[in-house]
């Protein structure tokens, strides 16, 4: 499959593949799931990534920036640990259909030809040592050379199908027919031209790491190290006056998929104490999947320290307003960051949009002043319902206001109301909301808040004045 | 009335109460209501439960006047809203400041515990405001000594169903909706206070002019205290001792 095939060439091809439905391409959801497999795959190479240098490999030309399609590991020197490359690959791809992937691999001395391999091979896995590297690329068809669609096209049109053929052709004389782009390839291929793989994350300018000798079962190890740790990156932040402003833990288990989580902080820190108070709420919550042999703990995210000044009387306002960021800190940590919120006015007329709930970690310490409301104290509900709640509600007038209403089991009889107060949204926020909302009294004193929806006058309680 | 005063300070003491002398009192936000209470107010590492005699029958709106009051000096305001229908403009209508407000949203009963015995514990924080049912005898005492520990105001809305049950709190109000059509009337009954008088009942009415809750004696609309209750002395001394 090509990006931006014809439709009709997609069904053709499906029905050949039995597939059931047919997906648009979107680029950043392929991103999004190659980037765990790029995590799963650390443990095979402390390199991995989908890009070189030199941006993106694959198919794709370099006009057309399609999704990465192929994983990048750097395994100089690590064949011996998995007793010899053939195993290693091997390795690979079982550890990959695990996941649910069928993995194509080849090792080869450049990316070049091992991408080549991967590809256009024959053989799955392919292991090509360095002497036999030649012979082996040279049979390969000219896709294998990530060439853009249009110079593999003119290169066919000569007759020229395979990278033999070209290798045979003058070097001189290439550039000026097929661009500059053609020889560097083949350079890549054969390692003439250096080729670097770009990390698919960078690494975090503060971390530490801690590999145990022996995988740890125990929740009190794994809790020791991982305090161990929290020490470690406070005293590299610490000296360089950098806080934390986001935390990233990782426990790499043996048979499972590695542990993972990101802590964010509301302002930046760099007390061991607090790290461990942070990551200790996620421990707690979290199984262990296995015995843990590898823990990462790391800042991906910093912010210069503030400066504090001793006090010589410890001040109680200052004091009281540092412990309500650790508070925000620790909550976040437990409750996730969407449920610790600060609530910020809008000038939106709509009742449920007239506020924005900020999300208190790393939105920042920085408070906007608030607009002022605009209603009065007492025409404002406590509580609001989202949805409204559907009522049963007599009214004598068709457009007037309600006279008895039955909301759930029990008929309540309007003792008195006040309104209707009209909201109305413009066109151009999508839906158009056209209600009515009264403020109504029951015969037992009870204030409830009310609209009818101005379309088809269905009536909505919306609020309780609690 | 001297003598009285040192009586009541020793009863607190050894009801295991801190002494009134260490901490200010915090005012209820309504000046009848204050009136009421021995201290002149409610006292911060104290719950105080609001019971709501029905739906919307102004209970968190009170709840909400006394958190504005201990609130003040830049202490915080976390909100425990676990149903999600906190409404934050009302809030920032009745006067509380929304830079200071921090509201939580805790999946379960669970992570509502833990977020609000956090939050009390917090000295940063002010008042909390949470709306609960029931809740487990250990955990009511936990929440009261966390509000002891942080000198917070725990502020507890829950259902009139709850009364009579054993409590942790200091004080405890009903508050049930009186018809008006006009200004917003409570009726508001002190049930429960610890060296107070319980079973006071005052009325209060929404003043819009100058915004505040005044009392009012208007004793033609007064549908609490029924004469019933009067013709049973027994039952109305044993609510007095409760």
């Amino acid at each position: 499959m090509r990006v931006c095939a014809p439709l009709a060439e997609a069904a053709s091809l499906a029905s050949r593949l039995n597939a059931r439905c047919i997906l648009p391409s979107d680029p950043s959801a392929d991103l999004a799931a190659l980037a765990p497999l790029a995590e799963h795959c650390e443990k095979f190479s402390p390199l991995v990534g989908w890009e070189t240098a030199e941006g993106q490999i694959g198919r794709c030309s370099s006009q057309q920036q399609g999704s990465p399609d192929s994983l990048l590991l750097d395994v100089t020197g690590i064949g011996p640990l998995f007793h010899g490359e053939e195993s290693l690959a091997n390795e690979v791809i079982t550890d990959l259909r695990n996941w649910g992937c069928h993995a194509r691999v080849a090792i080869a001395e450049t990316i070049g030809a091992a991408w080549a391999l991967a590809t256009e091979g024959a053989v799955n896995p392919a292991v090509v040592p360095s002497t036999r590297m030649e012979p082996t690329i040279a049979p390969l068809p000219l896709s294998a050379l990530r060439l853009p669609r249009d110079t593999i096209d003119l290169l066919a049109q000569l007759g020229v199908v395979r990278v033999e053929q070209l290798l045979h052709l003058p070097r001189t004389s290439l550039p000026a027919r097929f661009g500059q782009r053609l020889l560097r390839r083949l350079d890549q291929l054969l390692g003439a031209a250096p080729e670097v793989i770009v990390p698919h994350r960078p690494p975090a300018e503060f971390a530490a790491e801690e590999v145990l000798e022996h995988p740890a079962e125990s929740r009190e190890v794994v809790e020791h190290v991982v305090r161990e740790l929290a020490k470690r990156l406070a005293a590299a932040l610490a000296p360089r006056r950098q806080g934390a402003m986001r935390l990233s833990c990782r426990l790499d288990s043996a048979p499972g998929r590695p542990l993972t989580w990101q802590v964010g902080l509301y302002r930046p820190s760099a007390d061991p104490r607090h790290f461990w108070d942070l990551l200790r709420v996620q421990l707690e919550q979290t199984a262990l999947s296995g015995p843990v042999g590898r823990l990462t703990l790391a800042a991906p995210l910093t912010a210069p320290l503030e400066n504090r000044q001793g006090e010589l009387f410890a001040g109680s306002s200052h004091d009281a307003s540092r412990q309500l960021d650790l508070l925000v800190d620790r909550l976040s940590s437990r409750l996730g960051a969407k449920a610790v919120l600060r609530p910020e006015l809008t000038a939106d007329p709509l009742p449920e949009r007239a506020v924005r709930y900020v999300p208190l970690v790393e939105s920042g310490s920085k408070r906007r002043m608030s607009k002022s409301p605009l209603h009065a104290a007492a025409a404002c509900p406590l509580t609001l319902h989202s949805p409204p709640r559907a009522l049963e509600v007599v009214s004598i007038v068709p457009d007037g206001p309600p006279v008895s209403f039955r909301f759930g089991s029990q008929a309540h009889r309007v003792a008195c109301w006040w309104g209707p107060e009209r909201i109305e949204t413009g066109w151009w926020r999508g839906r158009s909301v056209r209600r009515d909302y009264y403020r109504i009294e029951t015969a037992d004193g009870q204030r409830l808040w009310l609209f009818r929806r101005l379309e088809d006058g269905a009536w909505f309680l919306h609020g309780e004045f609690a | 009335m001297r003598s009285l005063a040192t009586l009541r300070h020793k009863l607190e003491l050894l009801e295991g109460l801190r002494s009134p002398a260490d901490s200010q009192p915090v005012g209820t936000g309504v000046a009848a209501l204050d009136r009421l209470l021995p201290a002149g107010g409610l006292r911060r590492g104290t719950l105080v439960e609001y019971l709501a005699g029905s739906a919307a029958s102004g209970a968190g709106t009170l709840a909400l006047a006394a958190a504005r009051v201990a609130c003040q000096e830049e202490k915080a305001l976390v909100v425990v809203d676990r149903q999600q229908c906190f409404y934050p403009l009302a809030a920032a209508a009745w006067g509380i400041g929304l830079s200071r407000t921090v509201l939580l949203h805790p999946a379960d009963a669970a992570e509502q515990l833990w977020a609000t015995d956090q939050a009390l514990r917090c000295p940063g924080v002010g008042a909390v405001w949470l709306t609960c049912g029931t809740i487990d005898d250990r955990d009511f005492r936990r929440l009261q000594l966390a509000a002891e520990s942080g000198g917070t105001l725990g502020l507890l809305v829950r259902s009139a169903k709850v009364r009579g049950k054993p409590t942790w709190s200091a004080v405890q109000w009903l508050v049930q909706s009186l018809p008006s059509r006009g200004n917003r009337r409570l009726s508001v009954e002190l049930v429960r206070c610890r060296g107070g008088v319980s079973g006071q009942v005052r009325q209060l009415e929404w003043d819009e002019a100058r915004g505040t809750w005044e009392e009012t004696s208007d004793h033609a609309t007064h549908s609490l205290h029924p004469p019933a209750e009067l013709a049973h002395p027994t039952t109305a001394r044993r609510r007095s001792r409760a």
